[in-house]
């Protein structure tokens, strides 16, 4: 009994391993291919654009919209909880590190994942069943720079910049809020964000950015390859691929948080 | 369609590039990044609250920054400060630099101008400034309290010792508890000699016996006191009856009452009777008056018929 249920944690640890073995191959295929002086940009590109118009064009309305009711309600809520508290002195301090640093990428990349990343892992794997994968590097094209790179790149690139905007936009709703309610000047409020931003948190904004949008995309398409080649196993994938997903967004928050504290 | 999908896709990131470069330039501008700065040396003991990036203020205003703390071979921490052109206006020679340590909030340097007609301070003159530490006043504040509780402490240990008097106090009255305890302790303590404690006893024993007497003898009261209730105030008792009597007196003081009235009525009506006996009789009496002179004429003329001449005189 004992013995049974030590090999089920022993199976499940050398599981585990594999699985991450396995990714961290393909993360390192990944970049070598990108940095290759082989790989044919033109085609990348192109693809790029495809689905940077799904990712963030088609997106960008209801983005826009969510930014600007989010920043104007949670700004409203931040500016009236620290004017009672009596913490006016840090008021511009809060309003960045929680809608630039934390809200803006957190919100971003739920919409992305939950938009493409979601459609990401089902196109590899309904590929990989009909062996598309296959048929591809038979004819001697790599499968990485043609169908992983493009869609890794921009989905990366759509997260750093949405979340940016979203900071952006959030930050001036927030603005309109504080001053039809608190009747805070647009210098006053300019100049309280303005010097509550730091180089540090641009920094720390771009870098989580960018690692969120990497994982977001890269374990899908993973978890889209590793699919096993029958239609009902295709949701599976997808399942997996998301729980994932979401938890490598935890992840990456819970490590830059630890970092910022250390 | 495809050259649609890329001109969008261009636009957004044009757009989104164009947003995001304008918004750093605009953070820049607001923080002064473009603009002259004039920096002034300061000087410290202690480095102590101290912060590279710590806020400069001028009436409650952020002027500027610290820039850099240095710690010189002599011991002295230097704080070099970062303040724009346009604020530099505020920094005279008589000006004062204090560091504030709030007993909330974030350390900042306060600079306070008397005279604003004052030189402009130059940027290589180096000037002491002063601590105000809010958490160190609370604590000197705070200390004579702490005194007192450490002297409060000390009065309750020595209160508390095996040999203090609270302890003996305690025990003592731990002693009269277990003599309390024993029988007839408490009143041999009260009374003073254990035969007037006896007698106690003995009237205390007998107690009983007497509550017993006095409990038939309440219980007879009782019972006729609820004989006397049902004599005055029962069906037939002395109250109902006065009641009924009292009833029958008032209706015949009504009766009476209606016959005042009647003989009111009559009295009234023989007083007007009595008026028309008096108009009857002064009637009569002028009648009989009339009748009177009548029988005077009549007799001063009779005999009607037997004088014929008249004789004159």
């Amino acid at each position: 009994m004992l013995r049974a249920k030590i090999e089920q944690v022993g199976g499940w640890a050398i599981e585990k391993w594999d699985f991450f073995k396995d990714f961290s191959i393909f993360v390192a295929r990944f970049f070598r291919v990108l940095f290759s002086k082989d790989t044919k940009k033109g085609v990348i590109l192109d693809v790029m654009v495809m689905q940077i118009y799904f990712t963030a064009v088609q997106l960008l309305a209801f983005f826009l919209m969510i930014s600007v009711i989010i920043g104007t309600v949670f700004i409203g809520v931040v500016l009236s909880t620290v004017k009672n508290l009596g913490l006016s002195e840090f008021l511009g301090d809060i309003i960045v590190v929680l809608v630039a640093l934390e809200m803006g990428p957190l919100i971003t990349v739920l919409l992305i994942a939950l938009r493409s990343s979601s459609a990401i892992n089902t196109e590899i794997a309904v590929m990989r069943v009909n062996g598309e994968i296959d048929s591809l590097i038979s004819y001697g094209i790599d499968e990485m720079s043609y169908l992983y790179i493009p869609r890794v790149i921009s989905v990366t690139l759509c997260v750093l910049v949405m979340s940016t905007l979203f900071s952006i936009i959030a930050l001036l709703s927030g603005f309109i809020f504080s001053f039809t309610i608190f009747d805070i000047s647009a210098a006053a409020y300019s100049e309280l964000i303005a010097n509550s931003i730091t180089l540090r948190d641009v920094g720390v904004l771009g870098i989580k950015s960018v690692l969120m949008g990497f994982f977001i995309s890269i374990i899908p398409i993973f978890y889209g390859t590793r699919t096993k080649r029958q239609f009902n196993m295709i949701p599976v994938s997808v399942l997996k691929g998301m729980m994932s997903v979401f938890s490598a967004i935890i992840i990456v928050e819970a490590l830059l948080l630890a970092l910022k504290l250390i | 369609m495809k050259g649609d999908i890329k001109f969008k896709v261009g636009l957004f990131l044009v757009l989104s590039f164009a947003m995001i470069i304008f918004s750093a330039i605009f953070v820049m501008v607001v923080k002064d990044v473009f603009t002259e700065h004039y920096y002034y040396n300061l000087s410290s003991d202690s480095g102590d609250g101290l912060t590279v990036g710590m806020s400069v203020q001028f009436s409650g205003f952020q002027v500027g920054r610290v820039e850099r703390i240095e710690l010189t071979e002599d011991g002295i921490v230097m704080i070099r400060l970062k303040i724009p052109s346009r604020h530099s206006k505020w920094f005279r020679k008589n000006s004062k630099f204090t560091l504030e340590k709030p007993f909330i909030g974030s350390p900042r340097i306060t600079v306070t101008t008397p005279n604003m007609q004052d030189e402009p301070l130059s940027e290589d003159e180096t000037i002491e400034i002063k601590t105000i530490d809010d958490i160190n006043e609370v604590i000197k504040k705070a200390q004579p309290i702490l005194e007192r509780f450490d002297s409060v402490a000390q009065n309750i240990e020595v209160m508390t010792d095996k040999e203090s008097k609270l302890n003996k106090a305690i025990e003592n009255a731990e002693k009269i508890m277990e003599d309390m305890a024993k029988s007839d302790g408490l009143l041999e303590m009260l009374t003073g000699d254990r035969q007037s404690a006896q007698a106690l006893i003995t009237t205390l024993r007998a107690l009983p016996e007497l509550v017993d007497e006095a409990k038939n003898t309440i219980s007879d009261l009782k019972v006729v006191i609820a004989e006397a209730k049902e004599q005055v105030f029962g069906e037939e008792g002395t109250v109902p009856s006065v009641n009924a009597l009292l009833s029958d007196v008032d209706l015949k003081f009504k009766e009476l009452d209606k016959l005042i009235e009647n003989l009111i009525e009559i009295s009234d009506d023989l007083k007007g009777g009595t008026k028309d006996i008096d108009v009857l009789r002064k009637e009569i009496d002028e009648a009989v008056s009339s009748a009177s002179s009548l029988i005077k004429d009549i007799r001063n003329n009779l005999p009607f018929e037997q004088k014929k001449e008249i004789k004159l005189p």
